[in-house]
């Protein structure tokens, strides 16, 4: 028999005037006996359940902690979590930056604008000439031979690989510092046009910088 | 916060604890668009006057446990955009006209629209639970399991509770309410909102077994007690269609007294009822033979709504037993003594 029904129950703090619970009638036990028999069975589902199952184990009243372990309980968790939190995000700051330099680790070529490289050249002119930029942010040094490929019109008109020079023709680039040459392309007589093609590194398969020549009038 | 020493000042506290409920849902609601079609209707039913009972619940349990407010906030906000996508999806279920003494939103805006709205406060429900909280990693993810648990558990409950309609099913049984609602109204309205709120205040130390004990008896108290005021509260009050329950032939405690205490032929007239509200909801009531007052005359006149009542101050005892059971090891505090307060209001409320 339960305390209520027992009429053990200590005073209600809140004031209230609380059932009478030594004067349960029938209907009044029938409720109590059917809901402690269909609450059970939840509970029980519920102590199986996976994601929900409750991480302290009840002893029950009699044996639960008092109220000031309880509270230490309660601040060494939430200590815990703080901490746990912190090595988290301390750990995936320090995964981030890691990444970020796995990331940066290899030989790239640009332009003198940190891009791809634009040569303009006017219809009559006679050449022009841009720097490209090779950086090395390994730790060994790297030796990159350029050359220039064959530039594409879209009507298929091509300005041959042979127009362009380099100087110097080859760049021994120290770890983690950069090298630049000067190309110098010589367009005389071809028509107007924008022509596409690449700067490619001979030794560095992965570095390859996009080049547009522009002769005429084109749209910047 | 004043000691709660009489039903007022439960409501005092309610009120209170729905304010800043409220305020937080308005930080998720603001001026997101499309306003016209979607946002104006989200916004409707949370902004009609509720208990606020389920956040309330949760942040004083997390108080009670040593928490704060601004920790449970985000939680106490997804259980009241939960329940308002429950409200908006049981009124078209249930065919109901009013809804907080105003008409439902399918009423004002049609099925479609009040249906897509009650689909966009469930997923706004997630929101406060996947956004930074203050709350660890660990404790969030529990937070968010616990959620997803009940979210299935109502449903659940809802799908029974239809089926039986549907069905026209007649052999029940207070235990096969119990269970019903124990599923459908109980996991949602208390057991939640003491598991979660305790977990969060507690740093999940504290034991969950005898709080959701407690939430179950709570919450069949306060659905026993929704149940009648369906039939005997005042209009103004209660806010919903009275006697709504027994137009849609929902499986009350009252009705399945009544189904067993009735004569042969009361018993026959009030199947062919329910069979008429399972194809007519709550229109059932200008239809059939027999009208949704005459069944309240026979459940008075058989002791049904006695029989509920008693057997819900019996549940409510168990409720005011298990709840010294769960906060035995709380310090006093004025949210103690809000949340101890809860049982005699479960069954005093009159709306």
């Amino acid at each position: 028999m339960s305390k209520a029904e027992k009429g053990e129950g200590a005073p209600p703090a809140n004031g209230f005037e609380m059932f009478p619970a030594a004067s349960l009638d029938g209907f009044q036990r029938l409720g109590v006996q059917t809901a402690a028999q269909v609450i059970e069975g939840f509970i029980d589902l519920l102590g199986a359940g996976g994601a929900t199952r409750s991480t302290v184990r009840d002893t029950g009243p009699s044996t639960r902690a008092e109220p000031e372990f309880a509270q230490l309980r309660v601040d060494v968790a939430r200590a815990l979590d703080l901490y746990g939190e912190l090595v988290r995000r301390a750990f995936e700051g320090y995964a981030d930056l890691l990444e970020q330099r796995q990331r940066a680790t290899e030989v790239q070529a640009d332009g003198a604008d940190n891009g791809p490289l634009t040569l303009r050249v006017a219809a009559d002119g006679a050449g022009t000439g841009g720097t490209v930029w090779i950086h090395n942010t390994t730790d060994e040094s790297a030796c990159a031979e350029l050359h220039l490929t064959d530039l594409t019109a879209h009507d298929g008109k091509i300005v041959p690989s042979s127009t362009g020079c380099f100087e110097p023709a080859a760049l021994t680039i120290a770890p983690g510092s950069s090298a630049s040459a000067r190309l110098e392309v010589v367009v005389d007589g071809f028509p107007e046009g924008i022509y596409h093609g690449h700067v490619v590194a001979g030794g560095l398969p992965e570095a390859a910088l996009p080049l547009r020549l522009v002769i005429g009038a084109a749209p910047a | 916060m004043t000691p709660i020493d009489d039903l007022a000042d439960v409501e005092r506290t309610l009120a209170r604890y729905a304010l800043l409920t409220r305020e937080a849902m308005r930080r998720y609601l603001g001026d997101r668009a499309p306003a016209r079609y979607l946002y104006d209707l989200v916004r409707d039913y949370p902004s009609r006057s509720g208990k606020g009972l389920r956040p309330a619940l949760l942040l004083a349990t997390c108080q009670a446990f040593g928490g704060s407010v601004g920790e449970a906030l985000g939680p106490a906000v997804a259980i009241e955009f939960a329940h308002n996508a429950f409200l908006v999806h049981d009124d078209i279920e249930d065919g109901s006209h009013q809804r907080r003494g105003h008409p439902t939103l399918h009423q004002l805006h049609g099925t479609p629209l009040a249906l897509n709205a009650g689909d966009a406060l469930a997923l706004l429900a997630w929101q406060p639970l996947c956004d930074g909280t203050p709350l660890s990693s660990r404790l969030s993810r529990r937070v968010s399991d616990e959620f997803l648990e009940m979210l299935t558990r109502t449903v659940e409950g809802q799908a029974t509770e239809l089926g039986w309609r549907a069905d026209n099913v007649i052999e029940l049984e207070p235990s096969d309410y119990l269970a019903l609602i124990a599923r459908k109204t109980c996991w949602y309205t208390t057991v939640w909102p003491l598991r979660v709120g305790a977990l969060i205040g507690s740093a999940d130390t504290a034991p969950l077994e005898a709080l959701t004990r407690f939430g179950f008896y709570l919450g069949s108290a306060f659905q026993i007690r929704d149940d009648l005021l369906n039939l005997v509260g005042s209009t103004d009050n209660y806010g919903k269609d009275l006697l709504g329950d027994i137009k849609e032939g929902k499986r009350t405690l009252m009705l399945i007294h009544l189904l067993g205490a009735a004569s042969a032929a009361e018993r026959r007239a009030v199947m062919a009822f329910l069979a008429h509200a399972a194809r007519s909801g709550v229109e059932a009531g200008r239809c059939s033979d027999m009208d949704a007052e005459t069944v309240l005359e026979l459940m008075v006149h058989h002791g049904s709504l006695e029989f509920a009542f008693q057997f819900g101050q019996g549940i409510a005892a168990k409720a005011y037993e298990s709840f010294h059971d769960a906060f035995a090891a709380v310090p006093s505090s004025a949210s103690r003594d809000f949340i101890e307060a809860l049982v005699p209001y479960m069954l005093a409320r009159t709306a």
